[in-house]
């Protein structure tokens, strides 16, 4: 569930740009905005998502498209490329195009209703959990209360 | 609710102040049917910040919880099963 790197920093760019800087009074504080934004100018070319976690989901992906074309009695599928012998941008790739079977496989699992079926579902269900429930462990508490309204949530320590 | 009341604490407090009589059952129903709209409108954000160049970083944050949002949606429609 990662953003395309390209477009997030084009974005936090355009929006400290348009929204944030021209509203800022603190010569300094805008100072600050501004070297946010060279600084990611210069890391954004260099930067990619880390491969060892897509490597994982695309393997994992795999492992359960071919389990559950078994258990529908499906040809197995077929996948190309090995996964490790792919970079960042290849398993972004990979990773959509899976989800796209995963998409289909459900369909076709949900249009039967055999026992062979519900547990091919079963499988996708808790794959869907568990993808969910591994991407937590990177994610932070949201702040929307704070995006919101504009008032802080909380007291965070100063930075200068 | 709100750390305020356990939820049927709440419902029976509600159903005594107005006199209605309501389902636990139909207030799973629909906290499992709003947290599906909820999710919906994360991935409606994220569409918009990603690929239709909306700049909202609130839209951003909200593409980013989707996982989180996954899983309530996953609990609420279990609760209500």
């Amino acid at each position: 569930m990662s953003f395309s790197l390209t477009r997030l920093f084009e974005g936090v760019i355009a929006t400290l740009r348009i929204d944030v800087i021209p509203h800022i009074g603190d010569a300094f504080a805008r100072g600050q905005a501004v070297g946010v934004i060279d600084l990611i100018g210069n890391i954004a070319g260099r930067v990619e998502w880390a491969r060892d976690p897509l490597l994982q989901v695309v393997q994992e992906r795999r492992r359960l498209l071919t389990r559950v074309a078994a258990d529908l009695c499906e040809r197995a599928p077929e996948f190309g490329q090995a996964p490790e012998t792919l970079g960042s941008t290849e398993l972004i790739a990979e990773r959509a195009r899976l989800d796209a079977n995963i998409c289909d496989a459900m369909a076709r699992a949900h249009a039967r209703d055999d026992a062979a079926a519900r547990g091919a579902l079963t499988l996708l269900i808790r794959h869907a959990h568990d993808e969910a429930a591994a991407a937590m462990k990177w994610m932070r508490k949201p702040q929307f209360g704070e995006m919101a309204g504009g008032k802080r949530e909380q007291a965070t320590p100063p930075t200068r | 609710m709100c750390h305020l009341y356990e939820r049927d604490e709440l419902l029976d407090r509600y159903n005594a102040l107005t006199g209605l009589d309501i389902m636990a059952r139909a207030v799973r129903y629909w906290e499992a049917f709003g947290t599906r709209k909820l999710a919906v409108m994360h991935y409606g954000a994220r569409h918009c910040f990603e690929r239709r160049g909306y700049n909202d970083m609130r839209m951003a944050g909200m593409g980013a919880q989707i996982p989180r949002m996954l899983l309530q949606v996953e609990t609420a429609i279990e609760r209500a099963a």
